[in-house]
């Protein structure tokens, strides 16, 4: 619980969702663990958020959601991307490595150039 | 493609969640437990926890439930529907629950909607119709207004003549005026028709066409035209049995022949509900200027013309014609109108009058959505702690003031029903009275309107605002946190200055105003009991008038009396008597110079009316104090001799004696008609009349006898009057209407020209008015009731919350052994203060306005306000009732307890 949605930008959320997504189909617990995973334990994003983003990205078409059978068995609500998501989720990404570029760029200087 | 993709899914998953709301509910519940089993699954790997630890820990770390439901559910966005749903049945669960607020506040806001939605369905009915004709709002009315009197002039036809040639801005110019006729086909009886006598203009002007022949043209105007008729659908089927070879055939008009030209489409009335036309031949030669009969004009707006346009114009020819013809046209002003103002007689009405009259109207409402509010938030009080555990499990106050609204939205949408329920019989009657003039109109459309239903509705949801969101905007204020601390206890919530000033301030009006209306509606049932002494059920009556054939024959004012209608008149009632069926007949007839007050000689007037005394003046035709079996109690009665113009008798009834000439002996003194405004006769010439006897009066009041109104009757001679009321008396056991066709056959044997128009039982007109003083009574009571009922429930409210506040000093009084009198004292002497101060302004207010104004509502004042001091202080005493019950079962132990 370090890192909750008050950390996380709603926007940088359903970013991570989508790009998880984009790999392959899965179910909300599948995307808390991935996103912890693949963040190195940087980020464990809080159910009461991963909730209301996903039904956020469905209710706007980038992801759709649809029952499946996970391979122990059970029954679990996977999401896919649509098509339109992938190309949100081109658009967003290259907004995204622009903006932080920026930021580290800011970070990162010393004071003499510019 | 990719933004259809985006668009199909989004449509689909709002569709789900909209119209299978109940799967998407239980597929979230599956989603979440499988979330909840995951996480457990992997504490029980991870950490090696039992199976059951692992779970309660996924659960806790999951946190609030219900409040990440509401957040999935508000990021579905459209799930507003679906709690609206679940709203409304809570707003009718609370209906149930509080039965005295939903029928207190349900009537008192249907009263107040009806008042609102009464008005506009009336005006839109009356004032803002258009004309179901080809552009219809196109169609316009010109009349000319006298500026002196503030009335319209119709004795035009000169001016119709000059605008139809001068104005520019309206076209195919047209006028008619109506006319009772005789209709009479084979030989069968006659029947007393309205006719529109209209220019040809009038069918170019509606733009519609003849069923069959052809309608009227401008040939057919002119005076030496062969007469020639027009007739409607409804009485081509009616009375010509739809027959197709009707053009052609032969109908008179008491004695005048005319020959059918053409039959108008099913449902065309123009210009007003007619379904005869003959051509209006207008001839200007024949009268001086404001002479004549009177006309209506009207005419199409020229294609590009606005009605400003039209009226600059028509103003700019009154100005020449003014100066022209100062002596009769300087205080002419010509308007130009829509067509149906002119008919409804709402002449220069405009669209900000008419709504600043609905706002007027609106606000009856208002002030009754506000005090059903103070209930609404006195409620909202006990409910606090709903509310907090409400706020607690996640609900943003949004979505809470959106809960209350929709609560009192149900409410405001019953009392709306009922509301337009109510307007619907008001406007029955309005319409009824309406009609008696006019007729119903072809542009009328009585049913319900589509805006009266969408006014309705607006309204409701204006009174759900009041009665819903301004209490739930309080209720749900700062203080929601601290309250659920104080959960349980139920006091945290008081009745803020402003509702207690309402409170207070309403019981103050209450308090005055509810004895005027009491009074008033008072008077209204003792005017009510006065009732006739004789048997109404067995007299038949209905208006005779000269056929117009007859009044041509006179020329210029066709209004003027013609002898031979006093010869039929006179046959008549010599037949009529010597039927074996009839026990009299007589007539009523009024001459214009003998109404309004009189001056008694040696009677000073009243001081109330300097002019003279209020009494009714009555002309009478030949026996008719006899036919009513009014005995003579001093002096004569009238005989032969006074049936003449010369004759300067007069009779009074005894409530004259007694009201007028104070009890003394009326016989020989003399009386005379006070000078009205208008009048251009000198004081000097004013006639004396004598009184020569005294007469029993007509009707009584067992109630109060001084409400029987003094009577002056004067005779009139048939030939005197223009047209007469005939009054019939039949042998019992025949029934009045079974006699009215022998009545008619017998006029018009005396006289086809003789028009006899609709019969009625005497006792008719006595229903219909009784019917209206009933409908005042209802709607008055309704008003009283509701005001009651508020008043009362207002300081019910009041008092609950007070109580519900100090329970827990209630309590503690209690258990340090308080006698329970002491503590309700203690409690509701503050309450019982400020009620004390409310009534005290109130009928300090009444007693002004008596003063103020003198109306001692007859004497009553003095016994009434004092009554109406008792009366509210009783309404409050059992507004508190009920709460101070309750305040007496407090338990110390649980009002300690609930504390702790």
């Amino acid at each position: 619980m370090a890192h909750d949605q008050s950390d996380l930008l709603q926007g940088t959320l359903e970013l991570m969702i989508l790009k998880t997504l984009s790999i392959e189909p899965m179910h909300g617990w599948g995307i808390t663990q991935r996103i912890q995973q693949t963040s190195r334990d940087v980020f464990q994003v809080n159910q009461g958020s991963l909730y209301p983003a996903l039904q956020r990205l469905t209710s706007r078409g980038l992801i759709r959601a649809e029952w499946r059978t996970t391979e122990n068995n059970r029954r679990a609500r996977y999401y896919i991307v649509t098509r339109a998501g992938q190309q949100d989720l081109a658009r967003e990404r290259a907004q995204w490595e622009r903006a932080s570029a920026a930021v580290n760029w800011v970070l990162a200087w010393d004071g003499r150039t510019a | 493609m990719s933004r259809v993709s985006k668009w199909y899914w989004a449509a689909r998953e709002r569709l789900r969640t909209v119209f299978f709301r109940n799967r998407a509910e239980t597929e979230m519940d599956e989603e979440l437990r499988f979330h909840l089993e995951m996480e457990a699954e992997k504490l029980v790997r991870a950490e090696g926890l039992p199976p059951l630890e692992a779970r309660r820990r996924a659960g806790i770390a999951f946190g609030g439930v219900e409040r990440f439901k509401e957040d999935v559910r508000e990021a579905r966005g459209l799930d507003w529907l679906a709690t609206t749903r679940l709203d409304f049945v809570l707003g009718l669960r609370m209906l149930a629950k509080y039965p005295a607020l939903t029928l207190v506040g349900g009537l008192g806001m249907a009263v107040g909607i009806a008042v609102s939605v009464g008005f506009f369905a009336f005006v839109g009915m009356h004032i803002n119709a258009t004309l179901p004709l080809d552009e219809g709002d196109r169609i316009v009315a010109l009349e000319n207004r006298d500026v002196e009197i503030n009335n319209e002039e119709r004795r035009s036809i000169h001016d119709f003549v000059a605008w139809r040639r001068e104005l520019r801005s309206v076209e195919q110019l047209g006028a008619f005026r109506n006319v009772g006729r005789n209709l009479v086909t084979g030989n069968g009886l006659p029947e007393p028709v309205v006719v529109a006598e209209m220019t040809a203009a009038g069918f170019r002007v509606a733009r519609v066409a003849p069923l069959l022949g052809r309608y009227l043209v401008e040939e057919d105007e002119r005076s030496s035209a062969p007469a020639v008729l027009v007739i409607g659908y409804d009485v081509w089927q009616r009375r010509f049995n739809a027959d197709s070879n009707i053009v052609g055939r032969e109908v008179r008009f008491g004695r005048t022949i005319h020959t059918i030209v053409g039959v108008m489409p099913k449902g065309f009335e123009f210009p007003q509900n007619h379904q005869y036309w003959v051509p209006l031949r207008v001839d200007p030669t024949a009268y001086a200027r404001r002479k004549g009969p009177g006309i209506f004009i009207f005419g199409r707006l020229t294609p590009g013309v606005t009605m400003e346009e039209a009226q600059a114009e028509l103003a700019a020819i009154g100005r020449r014609t003014a100066s022209a013809f100062p002596e009769t046209h300087a205080q002419i002003r010509p308007m130009v109108m829509p067509y149906v103002h002119s008919l409804t007689d709402v002449q220069g009405i405009s669209q900000w009058q008419v709504i600043s009259m609905q706002f007027m109207m609106t606000i009856v409402l208002i002030v009754v959505a506000l005090n059903v509010a103070v209930l609404v938030y006195a409620r909202t009080a006990m409910r606090q702690g709903e509310i907090a555990v409400r706020t607690a499990l996640g609900a943003s106050r949004r979505r809470i003031v959106a809960q209350l609204f929709v609560e009192a939205l149900v409410l405001a949408m019953l009392a709306a029903a009922l509301g337009l329920a109510i307007a619907h019989v008001g406007i029955r009657l309005g319409n009824r009275i309406l009609e008696m003039e006019m007729g119903t109109p072809f542009w009328a459309r009585y049913g319900l309107r589509l805006e009266t239903v969408l006014f309705t509705i607006g309204v409701a949801v204006l009174a759900a605002v009041i009665v819903g969101v301004l209490p739930a905007l309080q209720a749900t204020g700062r203080r929601v946190q601290a309250d659920l601390r104080q959960l349980g206890g139920g006091t945290g919530l008081r009745l803020g200055k402003t509702w207690t000033t309402l409170i207070v301030a309403q019981v103050a009006i209450a308090a005055a105003a509810l004895p005027m209306a009491v009074n008033e509606g008072w008077n209204q049932i003792r005017h009510d009991m006065t009732r006739p002494t004789y048997a109404m059920e067995e007299y038949l009556a209905g208006a005779v008038r000269p056929e117009s054939a007859m009044e041509l024959t006179l020329g210029a004012d066709s209004l003027a009396p013609t002898s031979r209608f006093g010869l039929g008149m006179t046959e008549l009632l010599r037949r009529l008597e010597s039927e074996p069926e009839v026990v009299g007949a007589s007539y009523e007839a009024n001459l214009p110079d003998r109404s309004g007050p009189v001056e008694v000689e040696g009677v000073p007037a009243p001081l109330d009316s300097p002019s003279g005394h209020r009494v009714i003046s009555q002309g009478v035709g030949p026996r008719y104090l006899e036919l009513y079996e009014a005995r003579i109690v001093a002096g004569r009665g009238f005989g032969p001799a006074d049936m003449d113009t010369a004759s300067t008798s007069v009779i009074v009834n005894q409530a004259f004696v007694r009201q007028v000439a104070g009890g003394g002996n009326a016989l020989g003194r003399r009386v005379r008609y006070a000078p009205s405004g208008a009048d251009t006769v000198g004081v000097s010439e004013r006639r004396w009349y004598e009184i020569v006897g005294v007469v029993e009066n007509l009707e009584t009041n067992e109630m109060d006898p001084t409400l029987v109104r003094p009577r002056l009757y004067y005779p009139v001679g048939a030939s005197q009057a223009a047209e007469v009321w005939l009054t019939v008396r039949v042998r019992a056991p025949a029934a009045p209407a079974d006699f009215a066709p022998r009545l008619r056959a017998l006029a018009m044997s005396v006289d086809p020209d003789l028009r006899l128009g609709m019969t009625y039982s005497a006792d008719y007109f006595e229903r219909q008015s009784q019917l209206a003083v009933r409908l005042v009574a209802l709607i008055l009571g309704l008003i009283l009731l509701s005001v009651f009922l508020l008043s009362a429930a207002g300081v019910y409210a009041l008092t609950s919350v007070t109580v519900t506040r100090r329970r827990r000093e209630i309590g503690i009084r209690s258990a340090l052994g308080a006698h329970p009198r002491q503590v309700l004292l203690g409690v509701f002497g503050g309450v019982a203060r400020q009620i004390g101060l409310g009534l005290a302004v109130g009928l300090v207010a009444a007693a002004l306005i008596v003063v103020g104004t003198g109306e001692t509502m007859g004497g009553r004042a003095r016994v009434l306000i004092p009554a109406f001091g008792v009366v509210m202080s009783v309404v409050a005493l059992l507004g508190a009732l009920g709460p101070a019950r309750r305040g007496l079962k407090i338990q110390p132990t649980e009002a300690l307890r609930s504390e702790g």
